[in-house]
């Protein structure tokens, strides 16, 4: 049932569209509207009906014409254009329409939506191009030929960089849909190396080739997709039992925000004691790369290499020709 | 008790729209002839009634009116403000902005459903791309998006210091949204984290200021903001890694003979641009200049040995 405030917003919505378009019916006001068709009948025949200036009287008051199942409104010349929209809802669309670009191909004509969106802007007195959302990886070759994939249905061979494991794996994958979660684009794929669905971050597929082969629109079919409706989650998987326990120092505390940190305490040597999951050994080094020398890994659970940091910078020194 | 509640708000809305001049409240309460005889359940309700059509972005002013001895409040609707300007949207392009909204998931309390209601009808559809993106606080938005909107000046506190901005636009990356405007005080172009903005406030004068022919965001190579002297480092990236240094570090990669890349970055900030070379691990090399390579070196040996003087 819609409270008042939400029929009224419905209301002051449908009249000017009902008022440009001469008429429609119920079916397609409940459906336009999301207005459930008892409640619109009820306030077009038993609310709007009374509506009008003072004095209400009846040349004064809407008329509601109500033949079948198609309804006319007329003496509400004051409704007959809709409320403008507010920034924020002005913004939303901007915002979204401007990410909705960065997923789609340019190329395939969605020019109504670039005039949709200037259409937006102007009506609240702004330019389209004051909303920027960042491109990321649509430039590159492997978007293009992922976009190929998906529009034509074919399988896609790819070769994809881990960054948590530092290990890259070729899977051929049937590409479902891509997706941006916060900063990064992403491919939702069926991949068959691992026989299950995946979510590959697109900036860390390394090389992708268009297979012959076409996706197996039965099979897939028959798979449970909901998931693939919903916004995509984090790409980063916490180990449930890995662990570490640092000290930092004052300067590192970002990563009490940055990760979900299960403890944190304050050492007297001015340094905070910080439990985290971790993600694998070459993680929980890359981590310790990125703070202070001074950085103490004070604790690990089994099974997590408590030489990670040092084994990780080991490895990085052969390059510059340290092999010690 | 909701239809009366409804009929009441959009007689006040008639009334209103109808207006020639400010209402008093009073005068409301004769004319729409629905509210209770008593004063405080009169005004307790049209208060409510007000809020409703504040909520839903009627643009309700107050003024005073009448001798100073004996002046009262009055409301008007600007009628060039509440209604929207012909936008002759066409099928298509309601549609996709439709297909937009059910595509593209603001996290947040923020919704367009109303606003394409307004448009000409919300639908439900199916969709194939799917997006999501934070937003952080709405109010905060809603106002640096009027502000920018109508060329007002903002003023906010950032960074300890307050500061007077022209907001130009407001852009998405790396998992943030930034303002960016001039600054002012300083008369130049900046960006600003929307997250850690507070005290905002927005002036009431419209078209205080103009924009450029032409502006740009935020950059975002971190290392290229700092004290340090500049320098032009040179780094070999591994053909594994090319793409990503691409896409993440916002430089151009020259290949080489062997589908290696060679990477030029300005550098302003030693240690920022250490740390983002450390994370390509071993699938890197800074070759120029040395003291570069060379600082690299010496933290990597730093970590080292502060691990072997660690409990490890």
């Amino acid at each position: 049932m819609l409270k008042a405030t939400e029929r009224l917003e419905r209301l002051v919505s449908m009249v000017p569209w009902l008022i440009g378009n001469n008429g429609a019916t119920i079916d397609e006001l409940e459906d336009r509207f999301q207005y459930p068709r008892e409640t619109l009948l009820n306030d077009l025949t038993k609310v709007l009906f009374f509506v009008g200036p003072h004095p209400h009287t009846p040349d004064n008051l809407i008329e509601i014409n109500l033949q079948d199942d198609e309804v006319w409104i007329s003496q509400a010349n004051y409704l007959a254009r809709p409320l403008n929209l507010t920034y924020a809802e002005a913004f939303s669309l901007l915002a979204k329409g401007k990410m909705l670009l960065q997923l789609i191909d340019e190329n395939l004509a969605h020019s109504s939506l670039v005039s949709a969106l200037d259409k937006v802007a102007n009506c609240i007195g702004a330019n389209h191009e004051q909303v920027v959302v960042d491109p990321g990886v649509r430039d590159s070759e492997i978007y293009s030929l992922t976009h190929n994939a998906l529009l034509n249905k074919k399988k896609i061979l790819i070769r994809y960089y881990s960054f948590n494991d530092d290990y890259s794996s070729e899977r051929l994958i049937q590409p479902l849909g891509l997706g941006i979660n916060d900063r990064y684009l992403y491919l939702r794929a069926h991949c068959e190396t691992a026989n299950d669905f995946r979510t590959f971050r697109m900036d860390r597929i390394i090389h992708a080739e268009l297979s012959e082969e076409g996706i197996d629109t039965e099979f897939l079919e028959s798979m449970d997709l909901e998931p693939i409706q919903n916004p995509i989650d984090l790409d980063f998987q916490f180990s449930e039992e890995g662990w570490a326990t640092l000290q930092i120092k004052e300067s590192d505390s970002w990563i009490i925000s940055k990760y979900p940190t299960t403890s944190v305490t304050e050492k007297s040597n001015n340094m905070l004691e910080v439990t985290l999951p971790i993600s694998s050994n070459i993680w929980l080094g890359r981590l310790l790369l990125q703070l202070e020398p001074e950085t103490i890994l004070a604790e690990v659970a089994s099974g997590v290499d408590i030489h990670a940091g040092h084994n990780l910078a080991k490895r990085i020194l052969s390059r510059y020709g340290f092999n010690e | 008790m909701a239809a009366e509640k409804l009929e009441r708000i959009l007689k006040l809305l008639a009334e209103l729209l109808n207006a020639s001049g400010p209402l008093t409240a009073d005068e409301l309460r004769t004319k729409i002839g629905m509210y209770p005889e008593n004063l405080v359940a009169f005004r307790k309700q049209f208060s409510r009634d007000k809020a409703a059509l504040k909520e839903m972005g009627v643009p309700l002013d107050v003024i005073s009116v009448g001798s100073s001895a004996k002046s009262a409040e009055a409301y008007f609707l600007d009628n060039k403000r509440y209604y929207l300007p012909d936008l002759d949207l066409t099928d298509a392009e309601l549609s996709q902005l439709n297909y937009a909204s059910n595509s593209i998931h603001l996290i947040g309390e923020l919704t367009e459903e109303e606003a394409l209601r307004k448009l000409g009808g919300y639908s439900k559809q199916s969709v194939d791309l799917s997006a999501s993106a934070s937003i952080g606080d709405v109010d905060t938005f809603n106002r640096l998006f009027e502000a920018l909107s109508q060329r007002k000046r903002a003023s906010f506190s950032y960074a300890s210091k307050q500061r007077l901005i022209e907001p130009y636009l407001l852009q998405f990356k790396g998992e943030h949204w930034y303002l960016t405007g001039r600054e002012i005080e300083t008369d130049s172009v900046k960006s600003f984290r929307t997250d850690r903005i507070s005290d905002l406030s927005i002036d009431d004068t419209f078209d205080a200021y103009s924009l450029p022919d032409s502006f740009s965001g935020a950059d975002f190579s971190y290392f290229s903001y700092g004290d340090d002297d500049e320098v032009e480092a040179k780094v070999l990236i591994d053909k594994s890694h090319v793409q990503w240094v691409e896409s993440n570090l916002d430089v151009p990669i020259e290949l080489n003979e062997n589908g290696d890349g060679i990477a030029i970055f300005v550098v302003k900030n030693y240690e920022s641009f250490i740390s983002r070379v450390l994370l390509l691990l071993d699938h890197a090399e800074i070759l120029e200049p040395d003291f570069l390579r060379q600082k690299l070196i010496e933290r990597l040996k730093r970590l080292q040995d502060s691990s072997e003087g660690s409990n490890a």
